[in-house]
């Protein structure tokens, strides 16, 4: 028998108030060993979908599962889920191994079955572990959450922004050991505004905008089958007549001092490799922010 | 969960200062009453101008004068904070994602607010006593009505004295956790509570208001007085007993259905 998915939504809506709709009949599923992004501005409703699948937050209408289980407060599927909704929240006055400690235990679960070691590995705190929470910095803050997240080593993490508020070293470390736990065949869902964020670790993502579902897929599908690249030359003229003589090369356009093309199943390597036979210098050449063109033009599409 | 939910409000400076508060004042009681010169048994007598006479009557003033005001307090802001508190930490969020039922944290939390009431008023009482003992000896007791007790039934009507006003706490105690699960700042939740006690209070003292007056929460809160009156009564503190179980009904179920059907986003 098939295992049920991990996440499951059906028409899920909330409403706050009658002029807040903050969910609006958005369904989805994410399957095993999916990093799922939702993507979206602020206020878009990616928060409030997290806090609904953990049963912070009650559904106006419509419903989803949690591994097969229906999703509510309490729910025993939550033990199968490590979960960091907005900012991490701990008690201030008690040390951060106690706060996880007491975290542990408030599930029924005994302190000795938690992954104490593996979690302080990531929190990476020293001997700051022992010191009063309200003493530690936003990143330990921050560290700590995704410590508490990992103590059961769940199968399914549901990260809010998990990024925010870190510097750039924290960043790439957090995305790392995202892409470290879908490699492990864990199941990641994930809310960001952060383009380049979702398209990095993500395998999937759904663009959401004012509550609604704007488009759902794979990362490849959402960006479209063609890829875009910027590139600098020494001789701009004859590195457009070049490139239009090259099958896979859809698109040119001027964007000074450079050109960006749009390739369909052309490598960059090649590009470089033509233009090089053809004595132009190449000094650049990068990849397009592909999603961020792909969202805004979703969003562009859903005002109309 | 109650072990979890005791040891966030055990490892509080706050629960440290409200308990020393409980064990400083009945011993400040004595001091004055010893330093500041022994009252003249002229005109109407209480339980401090009888303070004196014996070490167990200190812990009867202290709970007398206590009970009105600062018992409401720290009551108020055990029960207060007890939820309120961990939604502004934002903790609360996190404990409600494992998996817990919401109705279990609630008891959870409210049995280690009954149980510091509880210790808060013992506190009262056991720290009177010994100062009290130490101040004044271990005499038989002389009461308001002056009728004359032995140590051991003087003793007995404390204990009893001292459970009857823990339990008169519990209609304040209900109706600040009520509050507590409604609100995310602590402090609108301690001053509820308190002001019910006010509120309470100002009512029963409006002779317009007749029996009405016997269905405010605080209207029998001193009938443990009559314990040591001669001849001794029951009926009022049965009456007072029972008064608190409405309100704490009410106040509890209106706390559990909010509490099951509150979206949590702070």
């Amino acid at each position: 028998m098939d295992q049920p998915s991990p996440i499951e939504l059906r028409n899920l809506s909330k409403r706050y108030s009658k002029d807040v709709l903050a969910v609006d009949d958005v369904s989805l599923e994410v399957h095993s060993g999916m990093v799922y992004g939702l993507l979206g501005p602020n206020g878009a409703g990616k928060t409030t979908i997290l806090r609904m699948v953990v049963g912070l937050v009650h559904p106006t209408s419509g419903g989803g599962l949690l591994f097969g289980s229906a999703i509510r407060a309490g729910s025993p599927a939550l033990r199968r889920v490590g979960a960091m909704v907005e900012h991490p929240g701990f008690v201030p006055h008690l040390s951060g191994l106690e706060n996880l400690r007491l975290y542990w235990i408030a599930g029924g679960q005994p302190w000795r079955e938690a992954h104490v070691d593996e979690a302080l590995a990531i929190a990476d705190l020293g001997p700051a572990i022992k010191r009063r929470v309200r003493t530690y910095s936003h990143g330990m803050i921050q560290r700590l959450g995704l410590a508490q997240v990992l103590l059961g080593q769940p199968d399914l993490l549901l990260l809010d922004e998990p990024t925010t508020g870190l510097d750039p070293q924290e960043m790439r470390e957090i995305r790392e050991l995202i892409r470290k736990l879908a490699q492990q065949g864990r199941t990641v869902f994930l809310s960001s505004h952060l383009l380049s964020e979702v398209e990095q670790v993500c395998s999937h993502a759904a663009v959401m905008n004012k509550g609604r579902l704007v488009a759902s897929g794979s990362v490849a599908q959402l960006i479209g089958a063609a890829s875009s690249v910027y590139l600098e030359v020494d001789d701009v003229d004859r590195a457009q007549v070049t490139l239009r003589g090259l099958a896979g090369v859809q698109s040119i356009s001027s964007e000074p001092p450079g050109l960006v093309l749009q390739l369909n199943g052309l490598q960059r390597s090649q590009v470089v490799a033509a233009l090089v036979a053809a004595g132009i210098g190449v000094e650049t050449i990068t990849s397009r922010h592909r999603l961020e063109d792909a969202f805004l033009q979703m969003l562009e599409a859903d005002e109309f | 969960m109650i072990r979890v939910e005791l040891t966030k409000q055990t490892y509080r400076l706050r629960t440290y200062i409200a308990l020393a508060l409980m064990i400083a004042i009945p011993i400040l009681i004595t001091l004055a009453l010893e330093f500041g010169g022994r009252p003249r048994n002229r005109g109407e007598q209480n339980f401090f101008t009888l303070a004196t006479h014996s070490g167990l009557n200190v812990p009867l003033a202290a709970l007398s004068v206590m009970s009105n005001f600062l018992l409401v307090i720290v009551v108020a802001l055990f029960a207060g904070g007890a939820v309120a508190e961990e939604a502004g930490w934002g903790s609360l969020r996190y404990l409600l994602m494992r998996p817990v039922a919401r109705g279990r944290l609630l008891a959870a939390k409210l049995a280690v607010a009954a149980l510091f009431t509880i210790l808060a008023t013992i506190t009262i009482s056991v720290a009177g006593l010994i100062a009290g003992v130490i101040a004044f000896g271990w005499h038989p007791v002389v009461t308001p009505s002056l009728a004359l007790f032995s140590q051991q039934e003087a003793v007995a009507k404390l204990i009893a004295s001292t459970i009857y006003v823990a339990w008169s706490m519990s209609c304040v105690l209900a109706f600040a956790f009520m509050l507590s699960t409604m609100m995310d700042a602590p402090l609108g939740a301690v001053a509820g509570g308190v002001g019910l006690a006010i509120v309470s209070d100002i009512l029963n003292a409006i002779p317009a208001l007749k029996s009405l007056r016997n269905f405010m929460p605080t209207h029998y809160w001193h009938a443990w007085e009559n314990l040591f009156a001669n001849p001794a009564s029951h009926s009022d503190m049965i009456r007072g007993a029972l008064l608190q179980l409405p309100y704490i009904a009410l106040f509890l179920l209106l706390a559990w259905w909010w509490f099951h059907r509150r979206d949590i986003v702070s």
